[in-house]
């Protein structure tokens, strides 16, 4: 059966993050994710204290990079919440995002192998092992933490370009795929089958994640323009060869950045074209969403993600999708 | 500093469920939820986990919260309620 999990970002009070949180759980959602920046509340206290408030839904970051934070520190920090709510935690890693990286003269360097030595981190150190690690990017020696939790904890690993899915798929416990549209998890199962083959591992040993851009409402124009400024961020970041899989001209695109740089809030949101909400976002009524979400789990999808910004008012769409989408799923 | 308790005593049960939801919308639709104090928040949350917002404790809880962030905005909503009576109330801070 697929599952279900939503994505907060914990940019307001953490106590309104925590009863979104809560809703989630509430309402039937499987997992609930938190984004990881230096400019929102910190995802770990996020995460303990969601932890403490909740009974049954899995939770994790979604997702941590390698760069800010070293990955012993990361599998510290997992084993810790795992010790609150045993397996219930899962950890979300990526290669992070070049930009924000920049604005703290962190060098992106080497994001395959660095993910690579990273996830073996992660899994042997909440797994009870002692890690001896020469690798090409982490030397570690003897490190084991004194405390055990049951089992190790499952790392996601976020990925869009072919060798992140590639490696995703053999090294992760499940490949999350920043992706909305069809013709975008076309191009990366070829990837994941692609790892999974070099792991001799089958399809059905990995969940399939679609992290979605998502929008519910009723009215269909305000579920829209909910998710107008986060297409516009996606679009503006997108690499050529993914605008061009769209339709969507690099000058197009580079309208939206400037507007953006420019704080040119009006332009950059009339500059967003229903091409570009079709590419990048799930949006619509409940009707309108089930039919997206299905083709996505007919194609392989095994956990849909409603993420930012999920609608015009979280708490009203959280609502809307518990009652009238997640029950055509539930009921199959 | 309004008597939420007070407030809730002159209202009638049948409110219970319309009042809950319009208080919810209320606090969590505000731009002043960092201002909700830490123990206030704290209870609130408690109360959520125990499915027990509709409760006495519950409705207290939250009429409290959203006076102290968007004191206007919940008399707005008692208003719009027909609970004239306690919007009143919470104009005047009572």
């Amino acid at each position: 059966m697929a599952k279900f999990g939503v994505e907060f970002v914990p940019q307001d009070a953490y106590w309104k993050t925590t009863y979104y949180a809560m809703l989630a759980e509430k309402s039937g959602y499987d997992y609930v994710w938190i984004t990881d920046h230096f400019n929102n509340r910190n995802v770990y206290t996020s995460l303990a204290t969601i932890l403490n408030y909740t009974d049954r839904v899995k939770i994790g970051p979604g997702v941590t990079n390698p760069y800010v934070l070293h990955p012993m520190g990361t599998a510290q920090t997992m084993a810790s919440l795992a010790e609150i709510a045993p397996g219930r935690v899962v950890c979300g890693i990526g290669s992070g995002d070049k930009t924000t990286l920049e604005m703290a003269n962190i060098p992106h360097e080497k994001p395959l192998a660095t993910i690579r030595e990273a996830v073996q981190i992660i899994r042997d150190i909440t797994g009870g092992k002692r890690v001896n690690l020469d690798g090409s990017i982490y030397k570690i020696s003897g490190v084991k933490l004194n405390f055990k939790i049951p089992q190790p904890v499952p790392v996601f690993v976020g990925a869009q370009g072919p060798k992140m899915l590639s490696l995703a798929a053999e090294i992760g416990d499940g490949v999350l795929i920043n992706a909305s549209n069809p013709k975008d998890f076309e191009t990366a199962f070829a990837s994941i089958d692609e790892g999974l083959a070099k792991a001799g591992k089958k399809r059905s040993d990995i969940e399939v994640v679609a992290a979605t851009a998502f929008s519910i409402d009723k009215d269909l124009e305000k579920a829209r323009q909910a998710a107008v400024p986060v297409v516009a961020f996606i679009v503006a970041g997108s690499p050529e060869p993914l605008l061009q899989r769209h339709g969507i001209s690099v000058e197009a695109a580079n309208k939206i950045k400037d507007a953006i740089v420019k704080g040119d809030w009006g332009n950059v949101f009339g500059q967003v074209k229903p091409e570009m909400m079709e590419a990048f976002s799930i949006v619509g009524t409940p009707d309108v969403c089930i039919e997206k979400i299905d083709r996505l789990l007919k194609m392989g999808v095994t956990l849909f993600i409603t993420g930012s910004p999920i609608g015009p008012k979280i708490h009203k769409s959280i609502e809307l999708f518990s009652k009238e989408v997640l029950p055509h799923f539930r009921n199959q | 500093m309004v008597d939420a308790e007070n407030i809730l005593k002159t209202l009638p049960g049948s409110s219970a469920a319309s009042l809950q939801k319009g208080l919810v919308d209320t606090i969590l639709k505000s731009k002043n939820a960092q201002s909700l104090p830490a123990d206030v928040a704290k209870r609130l949350l408690s109360l959520y986990h125990d499915d027990q917002l509709g409760s006495q404790e519950g409705l207290v809880t939250l009429l409290q919260a959203s006076v102290l962030i968007e004191q206007e905005k919940t008399a707005e909503m008692l208003q719009e309620l027909g609970l004239t009576e306690a919007a009143a109330k919470v104009r005047s801070g009572q």
